[in-house]
C-alpha cells in the first residue's frame, strides 16, 4: 500500500510517495538520496541508523515510515550549515581522532547531539551512556568520548544555539 | 636532531570531515544506472554433500538477470595456495559456504530469491 507523507527533512518541508513496509531508513537514503545514515544491523542493535525525530534519537532501521507523518526528522547532513560548515559537534569529532573508518560516525554524532541538547555538561559516565546505542569498531570509543567531551565545552562556551 | 615536518605532529585526517558530514560515499552508498544486487545463497549444513541446486523458481522470478552455481560458471579458486572455490561444488565443507548467488534489478527481489 502506497501513501504520500508530508514532514520535514533537515527543516525543509518535504512529502514523498512510499509503500507502507518501508522503514525510514530506506526512504531517506533511496528516495531522498541521503546516504549519510547508515544500515549496519537492520534489528536496532547497531546505531549506525541513527537519526533525530523531533530530537529524540531512534533506529531508522526499524521505524516504519508512515510514523513520521508530520515530525521533524534530522539526519547528519542536517547538521552541516551554511557553505558546508560542520556542525561544532562534527568538527570536535574531527579534532579529536573521533572518525577513523567513519561508519559508525553519522549516527554517533547525532547520539551526542541528542545527548548535549539535554545534558550540556554530561560526565564521563552519562556520556558513555548517551553514546551506548551506537557500536564503533575502529576506536574503542575513548576519541568518541573525548570528542563529546570536547563538543561540550566548544558549544557551552558559544552559548545557546 | 633533525627538525622533523610531519613526524611528531598531528596532521588532520583529510577523510574526517566528509565522513562528518555524511558526504562520504561508502560501497554501499553508491548507486550507477542500471546496477543490480547480488545476494549469495549460504548453506545451512556444516559438512555436506551437495545432491542437486534447484535454481528453477529463481530463474523465474521477474527481475532476476542471472543466477550462478559452480555448476554453470568457470572454476574460480580462492584463497591461501587456491585451494578453496568462490561457489562449492559436491561438498559444503563449513557453516554459510557459498553454494549459489543470485543478481537481480532490486534488493528485495535478490534477497527472496537467494532464500
Amino acid at each position: 500500500m502506497k501513501r504520500v507523507i508530508e514532514f520535514t527533512l533537515n527543516g525543509n518541508a518535504v512529502s514523498a510517495e512510499v509503500e507502507s513496509h518501508k522503514m525510514l531508513l530506506e526512504v531517506l537514503r533511496d528516495t531522498f538520496e541521503l546516504t549519510g545514515t547508515k544500515e549496519g544491523c537492520s534489528q536496532g542493535e547497531c546505531g549506525a541508523c541513527t537519526v533525530l525525530i523531533d530530537g529524540v534519537s531512534i533506529n531508522s532501521c526499524l521505524y516504519p515510515v508512515f510514523e513520521v507523518e508530520g515530525k521533524s526528522v534530522t539526519t547528519i547532513e542536517g547538521l552541516v550549515g551554511e557553505g558546508g560548515k560542520l556542525h561544532p559537534i562534527q568538527e570536535a569529532f574531527v579534532e579529536n581522532g573521533g572518525i577513523q573508518c567513519g561508519f559508525c560516525s553519522p549516527g554517533m554524532i547525532l547520539s551526542a547531539k541528542a545527548l548535549l541538547d539535554e545534558n550540556a555538561t554530561p560526565s564521563e559516565d552519562e556520556i558513555k551512556k548517551g553514546i551506548s546505542g551506537n557500536l564503533c569498531r575502529c576506536t574503542g570509543y575513548v576519541q568518541i568520548i573525548d570528542s563529546i567531551k570536547d563538543a561540550a565545552t566548544q558549544l557551552s562556551s558559544e552559548g545557546p544555539k | 636532531m633533525t627538525d622533523y615536518t610531519f613526524v611528531g605532529s598531528e596532521i588532520p585526517r583529510p577523510d574526517a570531515p566528509d565522513k562528518a558530514a555524511g558526504k562520504a560515499l561508502f560501497i554501499s552508498d553508491l548507486v550507477k544506472p542500471g546496477m543490480l544486487y547480488g545476494k549469495i545463497k549460504y548453506s545451512e549444513y556444516a559438512h555436506a554433500r551437495i545432491k542437486f541446486i534447484d535454481t528453477s523458481k529463481a530463474e523465474k522470478l521477474p527481475g532476476v538477470r542471472a543466477v550462478i552455481t559452480g555448476y554453470n560458471t568457470p572454476e574460480i579458486r580462492i584463497g591461501f595456495m587456491k585451494d578453496n572455490f568462490a561457489l562449492k561444488k559436491d561438498k559444503v565443507r563449513q557453516f554459510r559456504d557459498e553454494v549459489a548467488a543470485v543478481a537481480a534489478i532490486d534488493p528485495a527481489i535478490a534477497f527472496k530469491r537467494g532464500v
